[in-house]
């Protein structure tokens, strides 16, 4: 199957990168006379890519989200330009090979988001030799449930103010030098940071959600987003505890980590 | 045999390495390795190498020091090798591969200059991979020192999801491998006198 060319869902958008080549990595010894030599066991050159989007729209972080889930076990091609990497034109036309290192974004009552993606090259390359020896896949398949216990709450009276996106990425990868050679999917669950600064009577009814429902023992519907009500799927807090502070004003500040549940 | 380093890939001092490893699996369990089985070729480089007469894989493959000595003691050597694709594992459990033959060979050379449109790289970015095929380090036209590291036995492994780990026995194992020997009951005195009247031949009448 061949790989799947990401780079203009990648790319679009980004405000900034950050790169670090690792080319001819080896290493250097040093003998009593101050004479150096050098051996090399990597020729092919390692990236690692660091883009990143400021106060991107919803609809583009839905749309990075996808890639993300879409291969977060395997990798795929991006042309992120000659500049930065131009293994396509001395090693071949389709050696641009990346995968996901990370994937993390933060959005705001502005309904702005805010993130990074990280990446890294790789020499699992688009060839049938590579394909068929090693095949790759990413399954991404969350329950989905229509329960609303909780986004009942996060509709209507503990609406949060901001909420991080991450994920908890159980594949496994393989290197050689500092490229990825091979990636295999060991599931992928989406983790939500929600934050709130709520009213105590709207507090109390976000504590006792935590309370009926067992803290961890509970699975409930988590909208994708994080906030409204939408693509709801399994689960549950990740920690077994509640922190909260009660401030001088009245108010309560806290935060809940969620983990979707397979 | 010759471990010298020459010095056509000494130049400046700066040489490339990589190394090449074969197995030889004995898939039918007649203890005759290679036939009905396969050998397997891996390369610790990052694509595949080929070497003018096998293609070698490229996996994450590492061993520890060898050390040798003039006693010829067995010594032995300790490969993990990446196995999370899965692959190698069910290749090891479907197949005989203890006591087969195994060979690490190092490559050292010196990547040859490369220039790419009109920049000149020193040591080469592509090492003569070909664009059009998928890419293939070819070491057969290349100025190399080739020696075998390790040649001997394979003697145990054993397996995780993320690696599999092997250890290598040199050949003189051999040597310090008992006869058959073989044991008798009391009430078999009679089979024993017929034993030692009849030709013993490695642990069983002699056909």
């Amino acid at each position: 199957m061949a790989l799947t060319n990401r780079t203009s869902n990648i790319l679009v958008d980004h405000s900034n990168l950050e790169v670090e080549e690792w080319h001819k990595q080896g290493e250097q010894i040093q003998f009593d006379s101050g004479k150096i030599q050098t051996i090399v066991s990597s020729t092919m050159p390692s990236i690692e890519m660091t883009v990143r989007y400021n106060n991107v729209s919803q609809s583009r972080y839905e749309s990075l989200r996808t890639q993300y889930e879409a291969s977060y076990a395997s990798v795929f091609i991006l042309n992120a330009g000659d500049e930065i990497d131009w293994r396509d034109n001395y090693l071949a036309n389709t050696s641009n090979t990346w995968a996901f290192r990370d994937f993390s974004f933060s959005t705001d009552v502005t309904n702005r988001f805010t993130g990074t993606i990280r990446l890294l090259t790789s020499v699992f390359f688009d060839y049938t030799e590579y394909q068929s020896l090693f095949t790759q896949s990413s399954n991404y398949s969350p329950t989905t449930t229509t329960d609303t216990s909780f986004s009942a709450l996060l509709t209507g009276n503990a609406v949060p103010y901001k909420v991080d996106y991450s994920y908890i990425n159980n594949s496994i990868f393989s290197s050689i030098g500092g490229n990825i050679r091979f990636g295999k999917d060991k599931s992928l669950k989406k983790k939500w940071t929600v934050y709130w600064v709520l009213q105590e009577s709207q507090f109390l009814e976000l504590l006792m959600f935590y309370r009926k429902r067992g803290g961890i023992m509970s699975k409930f519907g988590m909208p994708k987003l994080g906030y409204g009500n939408v693509g709801k799927t399994e689960a549950v807090f990740l920690k077994d505890s509640f922190s909260y502070q009660k401030r001088v004003d009245g108010l309560y500040t806290c935060q809940a980590d969620i983990v979707e549940v397979l | 045999m010759a471990k010298t380093i020459t010095n056509n890939v000494r130049s400046n001092d700066q040489m490339a390495m990589l190394h090449l490893f074969e197995f030889k699996m004995d898939k039918d369990f007649d203890g005759t390795a290679g036939e009905a089985g396969e050998t397997l070729y891996f390369t610790d480089h990052e694509i595949f190498v080929n070497d003018g007469t096998n293609e070698y894989t490229p996996l994450s493959i590492t061993f520890d020091r060898l050390t040798e000595d003039a006693s010829m003691q067995s010594d032995s050597i300790n490969i993990s090798i990446d196995n999370i694709n899965g692959a190698l594992s069910s290749e090891a459990l479907a197949s005989e591969w203890r006591n087969n033959p195994c060979k690490i060979t190092r490559v050292v050379y010196t990547p040859p200059q490369e220039v790419i449109g009109s920049d000149t790289y020193d040591y080469g970015l592509t090492n003569g991979v070909p664009t059009t095929t998928y890419p293939v380090l070819d070491i057969s036209s290349y100025t190399k020192d080739v020696y075998d590291l390790f040649e001997g036995i394979i003697d145990t492994f054993s397996a995780t999801e993320q690696s599999l780990q092997g250890t290598l026995t040199t050949k003189f194992i051999h040597w310090n491998k008992p006869y058959p020997t073989r044991t008798f009951n009391q009430n078999e005195f009679q089979s024993i006198v017929d034993t030692l009247n009849d030709t013993l031949y490695w642990g069983q009448q002699k056909p």
